[in-house]
């Protein structure tokens, strides 16, 4: 008995090992007429519903009459969409939130002024009051003063009423210098500049002198600096950071010095009035929620929820997909190999572009600050292999191919002759460049050989990306006249390294960057680089870059045609002739969703991406 | 002499004359030995090839050091050598391929690939498609699985091939499989003998003076034994930023203290022994006494800790690496192997079945190395744990 378990544990165990070594054998095979193609029962729903599918930009998506959801959506909504993210929520709170992933789960259980919604034809996004009633009115010559009249009936979860004082009180906080919030510097100035917002923040005036200003319990004002058109506030006031905030639930979780609130941290200090509410949230664990039956545009929402499990690892997360317990996937490089021909994927072009960014400041690395130097490493990249290895496209150029420069006529930045002119052959690879302007960078400053570090985060593709550069950079520059060492480390650890070049220059040498920006206003996508972002990873100073950009921001003349689009080619040239930062590739998400779920949206559209929050449960 | 005071008139009869001395015209002399003697080791060498899984084990050591040194030098590529466009190849050994038994040969199943697009060569070049699984309809269109010749597929020579696979940069596994051994097995040698050196030398003070000696350094091995090797190990990348020396020192700055309980122990057994007390009466130096005397009994103990500690040290230096804190790339380490083959473990398990067994091999048999060693050396020992 006891030799036949053996014999058994061990032909299980080679068994094992087998099938995970084996390949196939035998001759090769043609494809062959008389294979019958039966309906995969997971895609029934799909082909029942008897439409098409569509890719990235312009394709069409499926459409369906038939389903559970009756012709209007109800109170309750209908189906629970199940999501898997590998990030966790650390605060629901608009004003100090860090990651991107966070802001949308705030947009989906906060209100703002303004929102992006889909339009009529769920074909792109639209821009209108979500809060407010109406577009804002100007109330000066200039275009300096501005009100905004906020909707009657609106309110939050528990049924108290949401008016223009909660905004006030809302705009109070966010710019309180006590509690120092790190997005108070986004509601400040960014498509628009608060007139002495920055000054009450940073303690040198009083918050009277603030333009921003209670009229009525439903109308509310706002001074800026430079005049604008209502686009323009109607995309600041967009901008998660400013979503509005419950006093009575902000001041419960306030501490005793009134420097900190735990508002948003959990259940217990949160309290939702957006699309969705929060029924229960364990951090780390999942997040669950449900339709809010009192939302204003709840007429746009079908499901009865959403649950978000926290699941880190992609392939658990790809297993979950398969085993029905999710509703959409992101896929990685490695899974998207397998669906590459698949009609289900789509494509989710981000708007970001990843770039390598270098500390010039860097005290114990001086050549990190020749121009010449970085423009070698620019011309030494390598980018469309780079991007045929971690499938995403390649890019010599900051701003992203979904950036909208005409919104009027949907003309896309990178599709003008400016935008263009901005980009070189071969993605600016040139390893003879690269190498000529290695040596008179070498010659300058009197050396034989650099050795640098780059840092980058421990997963995929930064790991990829690093380890290729790491080789390909030696061979084209020289190993014996270059080196790079590689430091892994987490990526909030990585983070907040870079950011601390201010205090401490020597924080790291070369990393990665990519900032997600608006792409429907992407001359306001370069603040990242101005003297007085916050948040900066470049210890980039240009006062004529600033110059530039406010021109583009706020100049008088930037309505005028063709203005901006000078501006916005002039800054990215700024930035990419000097070697400020190497852009390498353009962000490509794509996405495998289950038949279960049913976009409303026709196309991926910017700000909207595949519109998963007005998605149906056909079940 | 009861006996005589009882007889004594018996025995005083007895005449002189019948008395006679015994062996007063012959020499004696020991029966010499039939056999050879046998030393210490040679009766710990017999013991232990009498252990026939230890042998195995022994063997199997042999032939993964053999390869850790040889491996790399095998093939033609290098173990940083990338081939960008021949990323995550599967494995393929010729000779095996020719067998045509399933295995090494090459062989892939591509998934979810379009059936339409199958009589394209410039996708599926002459020869590459052995198979068609799993037809389907998927959203309309006609959906296929391709079991492919991936070498073939990929435009490549028969004689091209990557023996076990190539990584998400294409490099060879194989070679860099085998310097991953290499350098953990170094580490872990490295790292052991450190251990072995301090501990032996901290030990054996502790154990020999005894008191307040021993009472304070053996507090001071508690308090070093209290710290997380994880704070050691950030601690030390913190310093000496990340490398084989700080894999090495955060090894060695906490695992030398079970040595040096050891052997302590050892001194508390050995000290009071009659031999000792002799030696020390005649003079002999405290560390003429340790080391000369004491230390030498606790050789077998000292080798059996010490072939334990190897796969330990072996299985710490890939905890590390798994999370992110071993040798920077590109130098593999088979925990680096191991964590960055478990992110594309279900699409392509070689990459993390290769590094699996190697170290799984390299565990098992120094486990039961040390095991046979430890019968060997101290039979009484025998089957405990």
């Amino acid at each position: 008995m006891k030799k036949t378990r053996k014999t058994m544990l061990i032909l299980l165990s080679a068994a094992m090992m087998v099938s995970s070594l084996a390949g196939c054998s035998g001759s090769s095979s043609k494809p062959d007429e008389s294979i019958e193609f039966t309906e995969a029962p997971s895609t029934e729903a799909t082909t029942a519903a008897g439409g098409e599918t569509q890719g990235a930009g312009g394709e069409t998506q499926e459409q369906t009459s038939a389903d559970p959801n009756g012709d209007t959506p109800s109170d309750e909504g209908y189906g629970i969409l199940r999501e898997a993210s590998v990030n966790k929520i650390g605060s629901l709170n608009p004003q100090t939130y860090i990651n991107s992933y966070s802001s949308d789960q705030i947009k989906r259980t906060s209100l703002r002024l303004y929102a992006y919604f889909p339009n009529d034809d769920y074909t792109f996004c639209d821009l209108t009051g979500e809060l407010a009633e109406e577009d804002p009115i100007q109330m000066d010559d200039e275009g300096k003063v501005w009100q905004i009249k906020i909707r009657d009936g609106v309110v939050w979860e528990n049924g108290d009423d949401l008016d223009a004082n909660d905004v006030y009180y809302t705009w109070q906080m966010i710019l309180d210098p006590k509690m120092a919030n790190l997005r108070a510097s986004n509601f400040a100035k960014d498509v628009i500049e608060i007139k002495n917002a920055m000054n009450y923040f940073e303690g040198r005036c009083s918050w009277d002198e603030v333009g921003l200003k209670l009229i009525d319990d439903n109308t509310v004002e706002v001074h800026t600096v430079f005049g604008h058109d209502p686009r323009e506030i109607k995309t600041h006031f967009a901008h998660e950071a400013n979503c509005i905030v419950n006093e009575e639930y902000y001041e419960k979780g306030m501490n005793a010095d009134r420097t900190e609130t735990l508002y948003g941290t959990s259940t217990e200090y949160w309290i939702s009035a957006g699309p969705f509410t929060v029924e229960s949230w364990a951090n780390d664990a999942e997040i669950v929620f449900k339709k809010n039956p009192n939302y204003i545009f709840k007429d746009k929402i079908w499901l009865a929820g959403i649950t978000i499990k926290v699941v880190e690892d992609s392939g658990t997360q790809m297993q979950l997909f398969e085993n029905g317990e999710i509703d959409y996937v992101k896929l990685n490089a490695e899974t998207f190999l397998q669906y590459e021909e698949d009609p289900r994927v789509l494509f989710s072009p981000a708007n970001s572009v990843r770039h390598i960014t270098i500390n010039t400041v860097n005290p114990n690395q001086p050549i990190l600050a020749n121009e010449k130097f970085r423009q070698a490493l620019f011309y030494a990249t390598d980018r469309e292999t780079i991007a045929s290895m971690i499938k995403e496209d390649p890019a010599d150029y900051i701003v992203p191919t979904t950036h909208i420069i005409d919104l009027e006529n949907g003309i896309k930045f990178r599709d003008t002759e400016e935008g263009k002119a901005n980009t070189h052959d071969n993605y600016s690879y040139d390893p003879e460049k690269a190498r000529q302007l290695f040596e008179e960078a070498l010659a300058e400053e009197g050396i034989d050989k650099v050795t640098t570090t780059m840092l980058y985060n421990d997963a995929a593709p930064q790991t990829v990306m690093s380890e290729y550069l790491q080789q390909s950079w030696q061979q084209v520059l020289g190993a014996d006249k270059f080196e790079m060492k590689l430091q892994a480390m987490p990526s909030t650890q990585r983070s907040e390294l870079m950011r601390s070049w201010k205090t401490k220059p020597d924080s790291y040498e070369i990393s990665w960057g990519g900032w997600i920006s608006t792409d429907l206003m992407p001359w306001n996508a370069f603040k990242y680089w101005t003297t007085y972002y916050s948040a900066k990873n470049e210890p980039y100073l240009s006062e004529e870059f600033d110059e530039v950009f406010d021109a583009a921001n706020f100049g008088d003349d930037r309505f005028e045609e063709g203005v901006r689009l000078n501006e916005v080619a002039k800054m990215e040239q700024m930035l990419i002739e000097p070697a400020i930062l190497i852009p390498v590739t353009e962000s490509l998400d794509k996405y495998l969703k289950s038949d279960r779920l049913e976009l409303t949206m026709k196309n991926w559209a910017n700000n909207l991406e595949w519109g998963w929050n007005y998605a149906k449960i056909k079940e | 002499m009861v006996l005589y005071e009882h007889n004594k008139e018996k025995y005083d009869a007895i005449p002189k004359e019948l008395f006679r001395l015994v062996q007063k015209d012959e020499e004696l002399h020991d029966v010499e030995f039939k056999t050879k003697p046998i030393g210490f080791f040679m009766d710990v060498w017999l013991r232990f090839v009498k252990n026939k899984a230890s042998v195995v084990a022994a063997v199997i050591i042999m032939i993964i050091a053999f390869f850790a040194i040889f491996g790399p030098g095998m093939n033609e590529y290098r173990y940083d050598e990338q081939h960008t466009n021949l990323i995550n190849m599967p494995s393929k050994i010729p000779f095996i391929a020719k067998l045509d038994i399933g295995l090494f040969d090459g062989g892939f199943v591509l998934e979810n690939r379009k059936y339409d697009n199958l009589n394209d060569p410039a996708k599926y070049p002459e020869g590459s498609v052995l198979a068609i699984r799993n037809p389907r309809l998927v959203s309309g269109e006609r959906i296929v699985d391709v079991e492919v010749d991936y070498y073939k597929y990929m435009g490549l020579d028969d004689d091209e091939c990557f023996w076990f696979g190539s990584d998400y940069l294409g490099r060879d596994i194989w070679t860099r499989l085998w310097r991953g051994a290499r350098v953990s097995l170094i580490i872990a040698i490295v790292s052991v003998c450190c251990n072995v050196v301090i501990g032996v030398v901290y030990g054996s003070i502790s154990g020999y003076y005894g008191g307040k000696v021993d009472m304070v350094m053996m507090r001071i091995t508690e308090i070093i034994n209290a710290f997380p090797r994880i704070v050691i190990v950030t601690l030390f990348i913190m310093v000496a930023g990340t490398g084989m020396f700080s894999i090495i020192m955060s090894l060695v700055i906490k695992d030398w203290v079970d040595t040096a309980r050891m052997v302590r122990s050892q001194f508390y057994r050995f000290k009071g022994r009659e031999y000792v007390l002799a030696a020390r009466t005649l003079g002999v130096r405290d560390m003429a006494l340790i080391f000369r005397h004491i230390l030498p009994n606790s050789i077998g103990p000292i080798i059996t800790s010490s072939m334990i500690a190897i796969p330990s040290a072996i299985f710490a230096e890939s905890f590390l690496a798994y999370i992110g804190l071993g040798l920077q790339a590109p130098e593999p380490t088979i925990g680096v192997m191991l964590s960055q083959g478990q992110k594309v473990l279900l699409h392509y398990p070689t990459q993390v079945v290769f590094p699996a067994v190697v170290i799984s091999l390299l565990m098992i048999s120094f486990n039961l190395f040390g095991n046979g060693l430890r019968d060997a050396f101290d039979p009484t020992l025998r089957g405990a744990e």
